[in-house]
């Protein structure tokens, strides 16, 4: 024991740089651990907490016919975890009426809602006021579209076997959750409406009670049915799953206290189902992207610690022959792994705390004490693994091998490696292959989270795929430069003359021999290059599809929508594109138009310019990419676009007709208007998910008489969104909403790319590029230091400086070159392989990857310049006398 | 007198070392060490020295600072025959060291022919050069083996011969049998008083050993850093 210490404090003062270098390694594996981790745990939390906010109304509770509603108010109310509660009544009408301008406007059949007074207040996001009064009589945007209505117009209800209700309208508002909240309570997601109502009417209580006569008795009141709807405390637990479990648990016990007199409509349990499958997806990203570093990092300190297992042995020859045993002589061993454990951990939990400061603006990165302590630990015990695998494990095996004659057989005439002979590195290839075929296919998903069922299942196979392939091409790239090496000599040497001058032939035959350490520094150089790249590319396209996500909810950069019945004097496109920071000013047209009985969306847009305001993916249509569509658009006018589902259930083909009916503005009468179908529509800018038609503006303007906008679409190239909102809506005041891309990312709900991963992508990234500096820079000069007595000797032999300069950046230009070729082709498989398996993280698909081209420069110029550094600091150790430097060693 | 091909030999006249008070100081203050205290001395062409001395005497110390591979903190070291550049100055020196001192990624022949690479002699020249040496030293069977792979009076052998190959005006060797058996020692002195011959040399061997000391023509004798009196009682200089 006494002996051991010894041992350790001479390291100490010794040995403090090569124990430095290994503990940064440990360091860096331990801080890539701790950071992500914590980062992982915190974005769980995000995620839950999105996801909960997304939900306007908790539960909504059917109160079953016949069932007695206050009973059944009571009992929820006192139900655990219930904030709030209230009784919402749905009717049913025949049909609303309205005249406008000495015309009458009427709809089909619509819904009624009764609510009691707080409502608004109570359930926020559940009624966004467009204009007039929160309060009173209020009207869907859509239904006031329809009949014309503005605050202050009459509008008539009709009612089934009753004459119809006149009431005046208050407000104008939109429902921003009419799925869920028209939704069939109870009812399987296949038996749900396609989409919610078209015309839907809000009236307070008591005139809702007045007007569907739930005061009296008959046919009228059985067509009314009452609703609790329901806000909870949020669920104690930050983990998506968790919280799930906890939700979906307390929606059974409310029904079974009620037995059978109410159905609970889990709105919060389906958002937080959606939430633990993006939760499970953080994790998989965590797996395919953060491991990587770590294994990165022990393999970069197991290289490090390599570089000195000569010296090594030799001491370990010297202290046996001086009589220690070879358990004291491991015991010297376990006490060097364990102070770099030690030494590593702790300033990798420095790292860590710094790192996380920088890209996530606390130590923390956001996840609780017991989290972030968890984590930290972990990170800890990992590093102290790494230092037992790397600098015990060796020390040990050379304890158990033969002779230390044998073991200093290092140079040269090595044996092919058992991994060589058994062709590992093509199997490991093979079965990269058929994994990635499996978990890549179209029907496949990586994450499984059924509705309604507690249990998620996550393939984390999957993961096999890319790493199989990670380790099987790295092998296959050190089989391929040991080949090169051995038998390149002749090219090698003619190569190195520009830098060599008459020492060419000796450098080439000295890297030759060298070629185990020097093909080691290649692999482990091309691995961290690799990682960098592919999870750069992988970040850079999971942005790309962020920001095209944004785009498609937002419409663009910044987008004006106009309220309806808009009059008076707007700014016109000229006065918004002056606007500071404004590239241009799209204005696409909003209509409804009826397909048979079937009412949609219907955007009218101008094919050749609406590409210049918002990013068109070519995944948001098929039948051709978006450029093509736009062209077909512009060719022919009455070209239409339109949705899968409508295709199908009109039996479309390309070139058909379709007779829509918009309305007229001379005449404010629906009209045919002849169309024809040109392609299949998926997604786009500011429309609904569910159907709805792309047409050209120009043609819908004529033939409506009317080019009307429905909303301005604004390019800022990406900058400065919501400073140009701000001067927007000073601009125009109330008479429209402005919004801008980084409020749709805020409200994109708790999809995974909502959540901003730019402080996660900052800090891989760093890592990334630190792991590639110390792959090329670190490796070599350890190599370097150990190549010292070579440089002596020359030096002794009369070799000038510029020779011996040129000798060391002969290396570091073998060792960079491949390194970098070879990173570069791994990663440019493996990032297609990410995206391809990760494709369930992306939203929408990405129609290729986006590769981040100064990103890599800088990690390129960061290599060379990490490389270059070590190559020079070496070559300086060459101008101390020659002699002393024998002497040292 | 015959020399290794394409080697020239120094004037008999022109001494091939001159040192004036030479010192040579590790280390400052109370930790100082004086490794050699104003030292003079004159080494003659083809000159056969023998320094001994009790280890830790300077004798090193000394070999290193006539091979201009240590800088002296006093006094000067001349090579009044040799090229006044250090790099050509270097070619002109052959030292053999007391430890290996081959380049451990380079076989026997590329180690021997290094000092001709450095010279920019012809590769074809340097290869034959390198053999021939190789061969009067009795290792040209080991030509394609790595320094690894022979015994320490093989790798001692290649040293000579790579210094052979070299073809120096002044070879030095420090205690180039220290890490030897008796018959090996006595091998490698005997091919090192014939290099020295061949190449018309002055040779200048530091040792401990008597045995050795006793082969060559004069013995100087290195006692705490001073150069005293030889044992045969010639001065140095």
């Amino acid at each position: 024991m006494r002996l051991a210490l010894t041992w350790t404090v001479g390291l100490l003062r010794r040995r403090r740089g090569r124990l430095l270098g290994v503990s940064l390694g440990v360091a860096l594996a331990v801080a890539l651990v701790a950071s992500l981790g914590s980062f992982l745990t915190s974005s769980q939390a995000t995620m839950t907490s999105r996801a909960l906010r997304s939900v306007a109304v908790d539960w909504q509770l059917q109160v079953a016919s016949g069932a007695d509603a206050a009973a059944v108010l009571s009992t929820v109310r006192t139900s655990a975890g219930v904030r709030t509660a209230v009784p919402v009544g749905f009717g049913t009408t025949t049909g609303l009426e309205a005249s406008a301008g000495g015309t009458t406007q009427t709809t089909g059949p619509g819904v009624v809602l009764g609510l009691p007074p707080g409502y608004a207040e109570s359930f926020p996001g559940e009624i966004r006021l467009l204009s007039g009064s929160r309060s009173g009589v209020l009207i869907a945007q859509q239904t006031a579209s329809n009949l014309h209505l503005r605050p202050g117009d009459l509008v008539t209800i009709g009612r089934a076997g009753r004459p119809p209700a006149g009431l005046r309208v208050d407000g104008v508002v939109d429902l921003p959750q009419a799925d869920s909240l028209f939704q069939k309570v109870g009812a399987p997601t296949t038996s749900q409406p396609s989409a919610p109502p078209d015309n839907v009417v809000l009236l307070p209580a008591a005139v809702f009670s007045t007007v569907m006569g739930t005061s009296g008795s008959g046919s009228a009141v059985a067509a009314v049915t009452t609703q609790i709807h329901v806000a909870r405390t949020p669920p104690a637990s930050s983990d998506p799953a968790t919280a799930y479990v906890d939700v979906v648990g307390a929606a059974h016990n409310l029904e079974a206290a009620l037995a059978g007199a109410g159905v609970v409509g889990n709105n919060v349990g389906a958002a937080l189902s959606g939430a633990r499958a993006d939760a499970a997806y953080a994790q998989m990203l965590f797996l395919f992207l953060g491991l990587p570093g770590a294994v990165l990092a022990a393999l970069l300190t197991a290289a490090l610690v390599a570089g000195g297992a000569q010296r090594r042995r030799d001491e370990q020859a010297l202290l046996r022959t001086r009589g220690l045993t070879p358990r004291a002589v491991a015991g010297f061993a376990a006490a060097e792994a364990v102070l770099v454990g030690l030494m590593g951990g702790a300033i990798g939990l420095a790292l860590a705390a710094v790192a996380s400061q920088w890209a996530f603006g606390s130590v923390s990165g956001g996840a609780g004490p017991r989290a972030l302590v968890t984590w930290y630990a972990a990170a800890a015990a990992l590093g102290m693994l790494v230092s037992l695998a790397v600098v015990l494990a060796p020390a040990l095996r050379d304890l158990q091998g033969g002779t230390v004659a044998e073991a200093r057989h290092g140079i040269g005439r090595s044996p092919r490696s058992w991994w060589m002979r058994g062709g590992v590195d093509v199997l490991l290839l093979g079965g990269a292959l058929v994994v990635f075929w499996g978990s890549s296919r179209d029907n496949y998903s990586l994450v499984l989270a059924p509705e309604g069922v507690a249990t998620i299942s996550v393939s984390y196979w999957a993961f096999l795929g890319p790493a199989l392939f990670w380790l099987g091409a790295g092998m296959l790239l050190w089989r391929v430069a040991v080949l090169a090496l051995a038998h390149g000599r002749r090219p090698l040497a003619r190569a190195v003359t520009p830098l060599t001058g008459r020492l060419a032939a000796a450098t080439a035959s000295s890297m030759v021999r060298q070629r185990r350490p020097i093909t080691r520094s290649v692999v482990l150089l091309a691995l961290a290059v690799s990682f960098a790249v592919s999870t750069a590319t992988f970040n850079s396209t999971y942005q790309q599809q962020a920001e095209a996500d944004a785009q498609l909810t937002n419409g663009a950069d910044v987008t004006v929508t106009p309220g309806p019945g808009l009059t008076g004097t707007v700014p016109t496109v000229a006065s918004m594109a002056a606007v500071g920071g404004v590239a241009h000013v799209e204005p696409i047209q909003h209509r409804f138009a009826y397909v048979g009985a079937d009412l949609q969306d219907l955007y009218g847009v101008h094919p050749g310019s609406i590409m210049s305001a918002t990013a068109l993916q070519d995944a948001y249509f098929q039948g051709g990419t978006a450029a093509a569509l736009m062209r077909a658009l512009a060719a022919r006018p009455d070209a239409l676009l339109v949705s899968d589902e409508t295709v199908k259930d009109f039996q479309l083909r390309p070139g058909d007709l379709i007779n829509l009916r918009l309305p007229d503005r001379v005449t404010q009468q629906l009209r045919t208007v002849p169309f024809h179908y040109a392609g299949i529509v998926k997604e786009f800018p500011t429309a609904p998910k569910d159907s709805f038609f792309v047409a050209n503006a120009d043609y819908v303007s004529r033939v409506t008489g009317s080019d009307a906008v429905g909303a301005y679409l604004i390019d800022t190239r990406s900058e400065g969104q919501p400073g140009v909102a701000d001067v927007l809506r000073r601009q125009w005041g109330s008479a429209a909403v402005v919004t801008d891309v980084t409020q749709a990312r805020a409200q994109v709900g708790s999809s995974l790319t909502s959540v901003n991963l730019a402080g996660l992508t900052r800090l891989e990234l760093v890592f990334a590029v630190l792991l590639a500096a110390g792959a090329g820079g670190l490796v070599l000069v350890i190599g370097l230091v150990e190549r010292r007595r070579t440089l002596a000797i020359l030096s002794v032999l009369g070799a000038r400086r510029r020779q011996l300069t040129g000798l060391v950046l002969s290396e570091a230009v073998v060792v960079g070159a491949g390194g970098v070729l070879g990173g570069a082709v791994i990663a440019w498989v493996l990032s297609q392989m990410l995206v391809k398996v990760l494709t369930g993280v992306f939203d929408p698909p990405p129609a290729q990857v986006a590769v981040p081209w100064t990103y890599l420069g800088v990690t390129v110029v960061v290599v060379v310049v990490a490389l270059g550094a070590a190559a020079v600091g070496s070559a300086r150790s060459s101008t101390r006398p020659a002699i002393e430097e024998l002497r040292d060693l | 007198m015959s020399g290794v091909s394409g080697v020239s030999v120094l004037g008999a006249d022109e001494p091939a070392v001159v040192c004036r008070d030479l010192s040579r100081t590790f280390g400052t203050g109370t930790r100082a060490v004086v490794a050699v205290h104003g030292t003079s001395c004159q080494v003659a062409a083809r000159a056969r020295i023998a320094i001994v001395g009790p280890s830790g005497s300077g004798k090193s110390t000394m070999l290193h600072l006539m091979a201009g591979l240590e800088i002296p903190t006093g006094g000067t070291v001349e090579w009044p025959g040799l090229d006044a550049g250090a790099a050509g100055r270097a070619r002109q020196i052959g030292v053999v060291f007391q430890g290996p001192s081959l380049v451990p990624a380079l076989d026997v022949l590329e180690n021997a022919s290094l000092p001709l690479v450095l010279a920019g002699v012809p590769a074809k020249e340097c290869r034959s050069r390198a053999l021939e040496a190789l061969r009067l030293v009795g290792v040209e069977a080991l030509v394609h083996q790595l320094p690894e792979e022979l015994s320490g009076g093989q790798a001692q052998r290649v040293a000579l011969a790579r210094v052979l190959a070299q073809g120096p005006h002044l070879v030095l060797a420090d205690e180039p049998t220290g890490q030897l058996d008796a018959v090996a020692g006595r091998q490698v002195i005997d091919e090192l008083l014939l290099a020295a011959d061949r190449l018309g040399a002055a040779l200048v061997v530091s040792t401990h050993d008597p045995l050795v000391a006793e082969r060559l023509d004069e013995r100087w004798t290195m006692h705490e850093g001073r150069l005293s009196a030889a044992a045969d009682g010639r001065v140095p200089a």
